[in-house]
């Protein structure tokens, strides 16, 4: 009987997700202990309790399920079990007192709630849904707030005269070379770069824009007059509303590429609240006041600013945004193999991951086990693949796996391959599987941007693959919370979107009689029965447009 | 909304283009090319008769498989196909010319739409706008550089380069070239100052059809 019990926890701890040394014994017994199971009791009875020191556990575990543990094994209980299970969320560590000393006797040790409820499930109908509830929710850094871009307005960008595009989750771009699929993406690029006070030649260079003189970043069409201004409006909604950004940026100087940048919008902000404030009033005063007086000042700056804007019609942009950061992160992925391998300079300082592909083996280095688990999918798109490795030592570079020029740590084994010989470096493997392991960590990872976008997401990649991770994609992109616009010219990509899903979109971009970028939304009309076409063969027939007309 | 185009040529396509941006206020942009060359990889085509792909027969292929009209409809937005045949070769696909007389062209056109509704086996009625040109869309555009009745040539093709040819205007049959030539046909003032719909009746029935059909929200 209690062989069998320590046998169950052992099961647990593999369910959860643990690595196999922390599916031993020793672990097994110490989860038992923390749950307050006896040989006898079920897993429903798992209780939350405090235990102090892991002598008290090795006394539960001596007098519940006769061993013979003695106090000099307290340090495997802490290495092969107290630790690991803090690191994967099972535990908490003095949780009665947090300012405790790591070095003290008194060490106190508890399961997570959500583990408690987990566990609770084991040998019950409901086991799989809690041990999904349990890797979704395991990392609080996993569940980022539901958000998304709702509308995007671009005045004046480029051959971008202006356009107004309602976004969904999952945005796939098409259209012929030229049309101005990219400009969509960089006038993202260069709100971002404004808000993370970047704006200028390196921050929009690593954020994947390409670079021209301000003059030419701003529209200039025949028979118009240019503008001096770039006008960018964003609508952003969660559950608590919606947020509407504008920008006005205009380059101090046009025809210097090194320009730095201004905004209209919030130098017109600044401008109202300098009048609100009336420096000298408050400097003459604010010493003066008590605490409580200063607190009603503040509030009655606060609601007149308020009502300024609620005068505008516009929601209230003063408030420091939620999504300064969101657009801050925002880059255009444009992967190079070279970069993937770890053999070109990396030419972005974005992190974790550059917009060519640099820091991809270091981000999944510092995955979590619910990262990791995502990671898995991999295995799906490549029939070869036995494991995706992070050598974070750099061992096997001097086990000579990888010539020497490369920098990333990364290494895949091959299933079909003898055991001796099977792993390869990213400087050795296909180009296929470096580009599909970046999507798929850029979409899994808790620090990758939540909005982003992705320039030919084709490259590299075999069409039936691209089939089938588009759609894996969009559904990583709900599971994950990340916003994605993706352009493409390969239709296999087509195939992968499932259009009746509102939040999976796909645009045609084309330009018009006179030039100007435009954007509409490919739907099909309600009532779609039978669809004899794919996607991709609407397309290649010009059902859809955006393919070129002249031949 | 997007407007599907099935035609003979580019040229016709672009003439189609601007009689029905005279009228709705579209962009050129606004226009599908349904075309047959995009089912064929260059291996096809090399198989192929090259004459096979701009005549009558591509839109008749196009009517009786339907296919393509009916997921180009499928698609929000795109609510309109125009299906282009000229009537010089009628009686290749089985139209027999009326007698002579006033309404020739009246029964022509209309002989060759039903003809056309004969391939689509009735569907579609209401998506469909009807470019029938007797005898070519070159009569069309001698509406404009004429001022009489161009339906009376039997080959406006080679007219529409004479007169061009005495103007000096460039006759070339691509299709930004009769995008321009045509370009008249997308301005309504100059359609009623200079009464081209009057010079020519197939003309004055395709506009009649699309100003009746068509409905820009």
């Amino acid at each position: 009987m209690a062989n069998d019990k320590i046998l169950e926890a052992q099961q647990i701890l593999h369910d959860l997700g643990l690595p196999s040394k922390q599916q031993n014994k020793v672990s097994a017994l110490t989860l038992l202990a923390l749950s307050n199971i006896k040989k006898n009791d079920s897993w429903n009875k798992a209780e939350k309790r405090l235990v102090v020191g892991t002598k008290a556990i090795i006394d539960f575990v001596n007098e519940e399920y006769g061993q013979d543990y003695k106090t000099n094994t307290r340090e495997s209980f802490r290495k092969d079990a107290i630790n690991p299970f803090a690191q994967y969320n099972l535990i908490e560590i003095n949780l009665d007192d947090p300012e405790r000393s790591p070095q003290s006797s008194k060490q106190s040790y508890s399961l997570t709630a959500i583990a408690l409820q987990t566990i609770k499930c084991f040998n019950t109908k409901d086991w799989v849904e809690a041990l999904n509830n349990f890797k979704k929710n395991q990392f609080p850094e996993n569940n980022k707030s539901t958000f998304l871009l709702r509308e995007l307005n671009i005045s004046n960008y480029k051959s971008i005269l202006e356009d107004t595009i309602e976004l969904g989750r999952f945005n796939v771009f098409i259209g012929e070379n030229g049309c101005g699929k990219s400009n969509i993406l960089e006038a993202l690029a260069v709100i971002g770069a404004y808000k993370a006070k970047d704006l200028n030649f390196e921050g929009l260079y690593s954020r994947g824009v390409r670079i021209a003189r301000p003059d030419l970043m701003l529209s200039s069409f025949l028979s118009l007059q240019q503008k001096e201004n770039i006008h960018i409006d964003l609508l952003f909604e969660d559950d608590e509303g919606r947020e509407l950004f504008k920008s006005s940026l205009f380059p101090e100087d046009p025809d210097d590429v090194y320009s730095n940048w201004n905004d209209v919008v919030e130098n017109e902000e600044y401008f109202q609240i300098g009048n609100i404030l009336s420096e000298e009033v408050i400097k003459a005063n604010i010493k003066e006041l008590d605490e409580e007086q200063k607190h009603l000042i503040i509030n009655q700056i606060v609601n007149k600013v308020a009502r300024i804007y609620k005068d505008k019609g516009t929601v209230n942009v003063l408030k420091p945004s939620k999504y300064k950061t969101v657009l801050s992160d925002y880059a255009i992925f444009d992967l190079n193999t070279k970069s993937l391998r770890g053999i070109a300079p990396a030419d972005s300082r974005k992190t974790p991951l550059g917009i060519n592909g640099e820091g991809l083996d270091l981000l999944i280095a510092t995955f979590n086990s619910y990262e990791r688990e995502y990671l898995k999918k991999c295995e799906f798109f490549f029939g070869w693949l036995d494991n995706i490795i992070s050598d974070k030592e750099d061992k096997n570079k001097l086990l000579g796996l990888k010539p020497g020029r490369s920098t990333s740590t990364l290494y895949f084994t091959d299933k079909f391959m003898q055991k001796k010989n099977n792993t390869f470096s990213a400087e050795n493997s296909n180009e296929g599987i470096l580009h599909v392991l970046f999507y798929i960590a850029l979409f899994i990872s808790n620090k990758t941007p939540s909005l982003f976008a992705i320039d030919n997401i084709e490259t590299a990649l075999n069409p039936r693959l691209c089939q089938q991770l588009i759609s894996e994609l969009s559904s990583l992109s709900k599971e994950r919370n990340k916003q994605v616009l993706i352009t493409t010219h390969n239709p296999a990509v087509l195939d992968g979107l499932n259009l009746l899903d509102d939040e999976i979109r796909l645009f045609e971009v084309y330009r018009n009689s006179h030039g100007h970028t435009k954007t509409r939304r490919i739907k099909f009309k309600p009532n779609l029965e039978d669809k004899k076409y794919k996607l991709s063969e609407m397309w290649m027939k010009g059902l859809l447009g955006a393919i070129p007309k002249n031949f | 909304m997007r407007i599907g185009i099935i035609a003979e040529g580019h040229s016709d396509r672009a003439v189609i283009e601007n009689i029905i941006i005279g009228i709705t206020g579209l962009d050129t942009s606004d226009f599908i090319p349904i075309r047959p060359q995009y089912d064929y990889d260059a291996t096809d085509m090399a198989i192929k008769n090259p004459n096979t792909f701009s005549n009558w027969s591509i839109v008749r292929e196009e009517c009786i498989s339907r296919d393509k009209i009916e997921f180009f409809l499928g698609i929000e937005e795109q609510d309109f196909v125009v299906i282009h045949i000229d009537t010089a070769e009628c009686s290749e696909y089985g139209v027999t010319r009326p007698v002579k007389g006033d309404n020739y062209c009246e029964l022509l056109r209309a002989a060759v739409k039903d003809k056309i509704d004969e391939w689509l086996e009735g569907n579609f009625t209401e998506q469909i706008l009807h470019a029938i040109a007797v005898e070519e869309t070159d009569a069309w555009i001698l509406a404009i550089y004429e001022n009489v009745n161009s339906e009376k040539y039997s080959r406006p093709k080679e007219k529409l380069k004479k007169v061009l040819g005495k103007r000096r205007i460039n006759s070339s049959t691509t299709y930004d070239n009769y995008l321009l030539l045509s370009e008249l046909l997308s301005k309504p003032r100059a359609i009623k100052k200079g009464e081209y719909l009057l010079l020519n009746c197939s003309l004055r029935l395709f506009y009649e059809e699309v100003q009746t059909k068509v409905k820009i929200p």
